[in-house]
C-alpha cells in the first residue's frame, strides 16, 4: 500500500504512517483523521511512498488549498468495493490533482475530481 | 417519521409492492404488463449512514449499476431529502409504454423527476456533510424497480445488477 507524504514549507516532512510526528500527534493518528490535517495551507507538496521510494506528487501553489479525497464505492450486494485516492490543490476555479488507483497507476488531471 | 436505518449492504433490496426491504419471492410482486406498458414497484429509500465517526466530510454521492441491466428491466432514482414511507399513495401509476418508461413521481414530497440508473455513476446528492455524527449522511436515494412488456423475465424474481454507491470523503 502506498503511504501519503506531505512536505511543508518549513521543511517538515509528514508521513501518514508516522503517528509520533509532532504534526501528527493530535489529529494525524489514522488514515481517516489525517485527512483534515492535510488541509494546512503551508503544505508545499503532496506525494507518496511506495516500497520506500518517494514519488513526486503535486506541488501546491502558495495559498492554495491542498486536499486528499478518498473515493469509496459500496456495492449493495457485496459490500465495500474499491477505494481510490486523489490528492491535489484548488484555488478558485483552478485545480490540479492526481488519482492513485489500487494497482498504483496514477492519473493526472486539471479539473476538479 | 423516519425510522431507524436497516443496513442494505450485502443484503441488498428487493423491489415489490410493499414496504419490506426483501420480501420473499411471490410476495407483493411487481406484475409484468401483459400488453405494452411498464409497471413500477413501490419506492425504496436508501442512504449512506455513518457508523463510526471521523474528522472528515462526505460529498459527491453517486449511484450506478455494476453491470448493464437486461432489456425490459430498469431501476429509476431521484434525490430525496425528505423521508416518505413507501406506500400505494406514492406509487407511480403504470405507463402505457415500454422502455421501461420513466415513471411520473406521485404523492406528497415527491421528487421532481426520476432518472434511470446506468453503469455511469450519476450524482444524487453533492452536499458536504460531516462524518462527525452517527446516522444518515446526506439525502436519500429514492429507488423504483420497473419492468415492461418486452422483458424476457419469467415467473420468479428478476436478478438485477448490483447497485454501486460512490462518495468522496475528505
Amino acid at each position: 500500500m502506498f503511504t501519503w507524504v506531505a512536505t511543508f514549507r518549513d521543511g517538515t516532512v509528514l508521513r501518514e504512517d508516522d503517528p509520533t510526528s509532532a504534526l501528527c500527534s493530535h489529529e494525524y493518528d489514522s488514515h481517516d483523521h489525517g485527512l483534515a490535517c492535510i488541509k494546512d495551507k503551508d503544505v508545499q507538496s503532496l506525494g507518496w511512498f511506495l516500497d520506500e521510494r518517494l514519488f513526486a506528487g503535486v506541488l501546491i501553489p502558495a495559498g492554495a488549498e491542498p486536499f486528499l479525497i478518498r473515493r469509496n464505492t459500496i456495492n449493495l450486494r457485496t459490500g465495500p468495493k474499491s477505494m481510490l485516492w486523489s490528492a491535489g490543490w484548488k484555488r478558485g476555479e483552478q485545480s490540479e490533482y492526481v488519482t492513485i488507483y489500487p494497482d498504483y497507476s496514477v492519473i493526472c488531471s486539471e479539473t476538479e475530481p | 417519521m423516519e425510522p431507524a436505518g436497516v443496513s442494505a449492504v450485502t443484503v441488498g433490496v428487493t423491489y415489490s409492492l410493499s414496504d419490506a426491504q426483501n420480501p420473499a419471492s411471490g410476495t407483493a410482486p411487481v406484475i409484468k404488463p401483459s400488453a405494452t406498458g411498464t409497471a413500477y414497484s413501490w419506492i425504496l429509500l436508501v442512504a449512506l449512514k455513518v457508523t463510526g465517526t471521523a474528522a472528515t466530510a462526505i460529498t459527491n454521492r453517486k449511484i450506478a449499476f455494476a453491470t448493464v441491466v437486461a432489456s425490459g428491466s430498469a431501476v429509476f432514482f431521484a434525490d430525496q431529502p425528505t423521508y416518505r414511507e413507501p406506500a400505494t399513495g406514492n406509487h407511480p401509476t403504470s405507463s402505457g409504454s415500454n422502455g421501461p418508461a420513466t415513471p411520473t413521481p406521485a404523492g406528497a414530497s415527491a421528487p421532481g423527476s426520476y432518472a434511470a440508473v446506468t453503469t455511469s455513476a450519476a450524482l444524487w446528492d453533492a452536499t458536504s456533510h460531516s462524518t462527525g455524527s452517527l446516522g444518515r449522511n446526506g439525502d436519500f436515494i429514492e429507488l423504483l424497480g420497473a419492468i415492461d412488456h418486452t422483458s424476457s423475465q419469467g415467473s420468479g424474481q428478476d436478478a438485477l445488477p448490483d447497485l454501486d454507491l460512490t462518495f468522496d470523503e475528505s
